[in-house]
């Protein structure tokens, strides 16, 4: 800057001094001395003068936005300090916008249920999420999920798989992979990594857990087998027995009977299969609607029991009503309590052995209306408890065949009590007898009649 | 005075080594939780798939191994870095014992699995609780680079025998009532005495990772007349 003015300042002082001729050469003394003393004070001056804009710019730089430049720099310089508040104003803006962004990106990673981790290319974490951190580390003790910076992968999770599955992962390959992660949940996750290569080299992992989809498809595929298994057994009965027919239906008119007779079997059984498929996938599908009446449970249940009232006593088993109250009056859909007490009589009078005692009693208090059916034949092992209410699911799955059942009852005895709102449990000890009781809340059998008289 | 070039390649020497440590550790966590997990559950597949993993484990021992002697030839470290690498070779033994171990209580649970089983476990699922967390927090410390935790790895050491004298105990009745018990109940006191010897590789795990953080041998405290 010095030598510039310098230059500027003897031109300056020349250019008069040439005009003048005579007192050139003073002239040209008095411009150079000029010209040297200018060269010292301009500068300081102009530094002064500039000095509140290099702060300001100082600031700026260290970020402090709310600085003006304008309001502290003399006249002369205004369009400089307006550039410069210009340029800060400018500044700031973008920064706030990043700044949300950032923050958004910030929210949607931890309400996210997938997964997220970030690493570079040493497998050190950048960034993850909450969704990710409980997944991979179940027992988690609150650690959050910013204080994993600089530490790998295998530190922070120590999970093998994982690791390998990293390990696998190129620039030209995305690599997808279920892993496992044990303890007292154990869950399944399918893990997805690309290898990026913007701005900054690394990995993208993200996992999402699929337990429960894995769960439902075995649970879908088992379901799909049970169905093909159930129809082709009276299918294949009825076909055989027709092959038969046709041999002996001439020469044998007696014999051809029984094969008619097997032929009406399995067709029956066959169509009971495929009603009670579509009662259930109605119930199931929510197309069931529930049409409440008020029903007198003493006179419903009486005559729900006398169709089964032959076949019992035919086995010497005897069933009992045992009502808190004789005027017990609820209202709920007439036609699905008939359904579900007929199939908990029914399994009752199947399973027990002759001389058995049923027992049906029901209560209603202020807080819940209970339905129960009890029998004390041979009861269920609890490991078949949680399975019970599945389709298909048999205990023995010869015997359930032999006794003619669809498979399907307690799975549509639980989907109905469902749909009226309540809910089916089951007590029941190996060789102590068993106890199916419907609860349901009294929101759902309200009724304008339904407090218990006196008896 | 080694170069700049060298240093840097020994740090990631180093490092490369630390997460073969870990990998090798968190391999061995599964197998012995596979195999108690197969035992609760009798479940044949489980137990089988542990016995397979061993051999990768076996693979990364050997690896370390080498990987420890090229460090030591390549760059004579000294302190902290030399303990390092001491331990590390320690530290592979133990955990490549542990997964033996571990596939030893899958081949117990291969044997049981054809019985009926012989009683409800009570104690020993706590047992392998304690057992299998004594590993991972022995794993924790040496991430952590935490002596403390290190030590209250050591002190479990004492619940772990107790449990093994306990469910010794139980067996023995069960063996004294019925000698057709005896197949099953021994199989079980095996895989309880596997259990027992984890739980001690978890101990030596710990004192080898407070001699890395602290230079101090913890090793046969009170036992031994050491030289100054």
């Amino acid at each position: 800057m010095r030598p510039r003015i310098f230059v500027i300042v003897l031109i300056a002082a020349t250019v008069p001094a040439l005009i003048s001729g005579a007192s050139a050469i003073t002239a040209l003394l008095l411009g150079v001395m000029g010209a040297v003393v200018a060269a010292w004070i301009l500068p300081k001056s102009l530094t002064r003068s500039v000095a509140p804009i290099v702060s300001v710019a100082q600031r700026l730089s260290r970020g402090d936005l709310s600085v003006h430049a304008t309001t502290i720099t003399p006249e002369y310089l205004a369009p400089v300090a307006r550039a410069i508040d210009e340029l800060s104003e400018n500044l700031s803006r973008t920064l706030t916008e990043l700044r949300s962004e950032r923050d958004l990106v910030g929210h949607i990673l931890d309400r996210m249920e997938e997964g997220v981790l970030l690493l570079d290319e040493q497998q050190r974490i950048l960034r993850t999420n909450p969704a990710l951190v409980s997944m991979l580390l179940p027992r988690n003790t609150g650690r959050p999920s910013e204080n994993f910076g600089n530490q790998t992968v295998l530190e922070v999770f120590r999970n093998a798989e994982l690791a390998s599955a990293l390990a696998r992962a190129r620039p030209e390959t995305r690599v997808a992979e279920e892993i496992s992660i044990d303890g007292l949940k154990p869950r399944q996750l399918l893990v997805r990594i690309t290898h990026f290569d913007e701005g900054q080299k690394g990995f993208l992992v993200v996992a999402v857990d699929v337990t429960e989809m894995r769960r439902l498809e075995s649970l879908r595929r088992d379901f799909v087998a049970n169905v093909s298994h159930e129809l082709l057994t009276p299918v294949a009965a009825v076909q055989s027995a027709t092959e038969t027919l046709r041999g002996v239906v001439d020469r044998d008119p007696k014999n051809a009977k029984r094969f008619i007779d097997m032929i009406e079997r399995n067709t029956d059984r066959l169509h009971a299969l495929v009603k009670d498929l579509l009662e259930l996938s109605r119930i199931e599908s929510r197309e069931f609607r529930v049409i409440r009446e008020e029903i007198d449970l003493a006179r419903f249940l009486e005559t729900l029991l006398a169709l089964f009232q032959p076949r019992a006593e035919a086995r010497n088993i005897v069933i009992s009503i045992a009502l808190q109250s004789r005027n017990l009056v609820v209202a709920t859909d007439r036609r699905a309590l008939e359904m579900v007490v007929s199939n908990l009589v029914e399994n009752a009078i199947k399973y027990c052995p002759d001389g058995s005692q049923i027992t049906i009693s029901g209560n209603l208090d202020s807080t819940r209306f209970q339905l129960a059916v009890s029998d004390n034949g041979p009861g269920i092992a609890a490991e078949h408890h949680g399975r019970l209410f599945e389709r298909f699911y048999r205990i023995e799955p010869g015997r359930a065949r032999a006794t003619g059942g669809t498979g399907l009852g307690l799975s549509i005895v639980k989907n109905l009590v469902e749909a009226l709102g309540g809910s089916v449990g089951l007590k029941s000890t190996l060789g102590q007898g068993s106890t199916f009781t419907m609860t349901f809340p009294p929101t759902a059998v309200a009724s304008t009649v339904s407090q218990p008289g006196v008896s | 005075m080694p170069s700049r070039h060298t240093n840097q390649e020994f740090e990631s020497d180093l490092a490369k080594l630390r997460e073969s440590i870990l990998m090798m550790g968190a391999k061995v966590e599964k197998v012995i939780k596979a195999s108690v997990d197969a035992l609760m559950t009798r479940d044949s597949t489980l137990a089988k798939k542990a016995i397979d993993a061993d051999r990768e484990i076996n693979r990364l021992e050997l690896k370390i191994d080498g990987a420890c002697l090229q460090i030591l030839a390549k760059f004579q470290p000294v302190a902290s870095d030399l303990r390092f690498i001491t331990i590390s070779m320690k530290l592979v033994t133990d955990l490549e014992r542990i997964a033996d171990l571990g596939v030893n209580i899958s081949e117990r649970v291969l044997e049981l699995n054809e019985d009926p089983p012989l009683k409800p476990y009570v104690d020993l699922p706590h047992m392998a609780d304690v057992a299998i967390g004594m590993v991972h927090d022995a794993l924790d410390a040496f991430v952590a680079g935490d002596a403390g935790q290190a030590k209250d790895v050591i002190d479990r050491d004492e619940t772990v025998d107790a449990y093994y004298a306990q469910i010794f105990r139980e067996l023995l009745t069960y063996m004294m009532e019925d000698p057709k018990n005896i197949q099953r109940a021994t199989r079980l006191q095996s895989i309880a005495k596997y259990l027992e010897r984890i739980a001690d590789h978890a101990t030596n795990l710990s004192e080898m990772i407070i001699f890395y953080v602290k230079g101090t041998d913890v090793r046969h405290l009170g036992s031994i007349n050491r030289a100054p």
